[in-house]
């Protein structure tokens, strides 16, 4: 395959903090006090821009985004969306990028808008899509209308799912990788969401992660994602894995995200967490555990150099 | 309408609706059903409306317990359906919702309690204000005021509930819920949204002059209510007040 031109990145871009390969968190409200007040030695800082909109955060962010790496991962765009982008909400997601100049910027392969009658819903969830041609044509045309009213590229991430549609022809692998050559963004991995995804449609988490590396070329993936999950058991006897991001990595999460470090090289790792969420320590030290996991690693491609 | 138009509307009719007709033959059979799939999607999408309802509403929740809020806030969702994607700005008609809501009618209390809240979200979300709002006073004498400053009127003193609560609720069983004209200055300070009591009087003047009006006018409103209190009420309870600053064209700011 090949990879269409990455969007042109805005001309403040240059002066933006990268997101080294390395362990960032989550940064969420409960948390803005011990960034404040203790300057942790964290190596990078994820938000969900919408938080910011409001002048107040947005100031506070701008503050933070001097002393870190800050990347803007977005909730709100429904790229998958038949209607079409919110150009009102994209133009305040674009005002809030030109003043913090994130290091990376991304939103999910998903729908959260549907005309209803005459008015559009909005619904606070990530929504799955049918992979087929014409969800990959409406999600290209979005992408792309994105990324250039951005001035940069977006990292696209892997849902967590929990129903499949019957007349998907594609795997979420093969979409992604399909877009992320058509419209040049880039791929953000959550290891996480394919392990939930795998284990509620009765797969094997390791091969399905395999098909992923294996679809989406290793040059488009930007980032990935680590988070906790909660598990329900059915009256069926069958197990629902909820993406709720409220407790610590799984132990097979982990297994994965060296799977896919090994085959990708080092890449930013985060660490989220929505639910439930613990003091500042407590992220810390799952950071701390994907940096150990990015270092063994990395000494270890170092050594088959 | 494209067949993905069409999937995306059924959709989200069915999360919306409870009702899934339509939609289910669409699903994939897989390891968990359409229906405990559809279950998760409907509980993200109310409990993120309900936690969108609960950090703008604090003190309303505090009031009611967090049942009472949750069953408020779904009944909410149902009749306010959000129309936009920044969740920040949904919730507004909720004050006005709670006017309505059978379940909270001896809370006669709680819509201003709502807009309490309201009006303090949204000035905290605001900036620390460089601008002010200008009012010629003549004689070379401006009033300058904060423009974050907002007024709001009430009929019961939902300050005094907000400071219960913040005292863990110790002062609760002991306050006078009496209906009455509560007005408050509620502006963005170094701190957050800053709230001052202020005579009824003065509130009206400062609502004139913030919706444009000039001194004069404020002044008729200010004398409606005040009378011969109304000069030694706009000294002691505005000119000085931390939202309020004079300016001469001789001596700069004063002080008070």
């Amino acid at each position: 395959m090949t990879m269409a031109p990455i969007a042109p990145q805005a001309a403040h871009a240059a002066s933006a903090q990268p997101i080294p390969a390395r362990a960032g968190i989550g940064l969420r409200l409960p948390h803005h006090r011990a960034l404040r007040e203790d300057q942790p030695d964290t190596a990078w800082f994820e938000v969900h821009p919408e938080n910011y909109i409001a002048p107040a955060l947005a100031d506070e962010l701008a503050a933070f985004a001097e002393r870190y790496p800050i990347s803007l991962h977005a909730v709100g765009l429904s790229l998958g969306s038949a209607c079409g982008l919110d150009i009102e909400h994209l133009d305040r997601l674009a005002s809030l990028e030109r003043r913090i100049q994130p290091g990376l910027m991304s939103d999910h392969l998903s729908w959260s808008v549907a005309r209803v009658g005459d008015s559009p819903l909005c619904l606070p969830d990530l929504l799955p899509l049918p992979y087929t041609e014409e969800a990959l044509a409406i999600v290209r045309a979005n992408v792309e209308q994105a990324q250039a009213r951005l001035g940069r590229q977006l990292l696209i991430e892997n849902p967590s799912t929990y129903l499949r549609f019957a007349q998907s022809a594609l795997s979420e692998a093969e979409f992604l990788g399909e877009l992320a050559c058509a419209t040049g963004c880039g791929v953000l991995l959550d290891i996480n969401n394919v392990y939930v995804s795998a284990r509620n449609h009765g797969e094997e988490p390791a091969e399905v992660l395999d098909g992923y590396l294996d679809a989406i070329p290793a040059a488009a993936v930007g980032e990935i994602h680590l988070a906790g999950h909660a598990v329900r058991a059915l009256e069926d006897g069958a197990e629902l894995r909820i993406d709720d991001h409220g407790s610590r990595v799984c132990a097979d999460v982990w297994v994965l995200c060296e799977q896919a470090l090994a085959k990708l090289g080092p890449r930013p790792v985060l660490i989220e967490w929505d639910t439930a969420i613990p003091p500042f320590a407590v992220l810390q030290e799952e950071a701390a555990l994907a940096e150990r996991l990015l270092e063994s690693v990395g000494s270890r491609q170092a050594c088959h150099v | 309408m494209s067949s993905l138009a069409q999937l995306q509307t059924r959709m989200a009719q069915a999360l919306w609706t409870d009702s899934a007709e339509g939609l289910i033959d669409q699903i994939a059979p897989g390891v968990v059903g359409a229906h405990h799939a559809l279950g998760v999607h409907r509980n993200t999408i109310i409990s993120g409306l309900t936690n969108t309802l609960r950090l703008t509403y604090p003190t309303v929740e505090w009031l009611v317990g967090e049942d009472f809020f949750d069953q408020a806030a779904f009944h909410f969702t149902r009749r306010y359906p959000p129309v936009a994607m920044q969740l920040s700005d949904y919730g507004r008609e909720f004050p006005a919702f709670l006017e309505s809501y059978d379940p909270a009618a001896e809370l006669a209390y709680l819509p201003d309690t709502a807009r309490f809240d309201l009006v303090v979200d949204q000035v905290a979300a605001q900036a620390v204000s460089a601008s002010s709002i200008a009012v010629d006073l003549g004689n070379g004498v401006a009033l300058k005021l904060d423009g974050s400053l907002s007024i709001l009127r009430l009929t019961y003193p939902a300050d005094r509930i907000r400071d219960a609560r913040d005292q863990d609720g110790e002062a609760l069983p002991a306050l006078e819920l009496t209906p009455g004209v509560y007005a408050y200055a509620v502006w963005r300070s170094a701190q957050g949204a800053s709230v001052r009591l202020l005579p009824a009087g003065v509130a009206a003047f400062v609502q004139v002059v913030l919706a444009g009006g000039s001194a004069e006018a404020g002044l008729e409103a200010l004398m409606l209510d005040a009378g011969a209190e109304a000069l030694e009420q706009l000294r002691s309870d505005l000119f000085f007040a931390p939202f309020a600053r004079l300016q001469t064209d001789i001596t700069g700011e004063t002080e008070p």
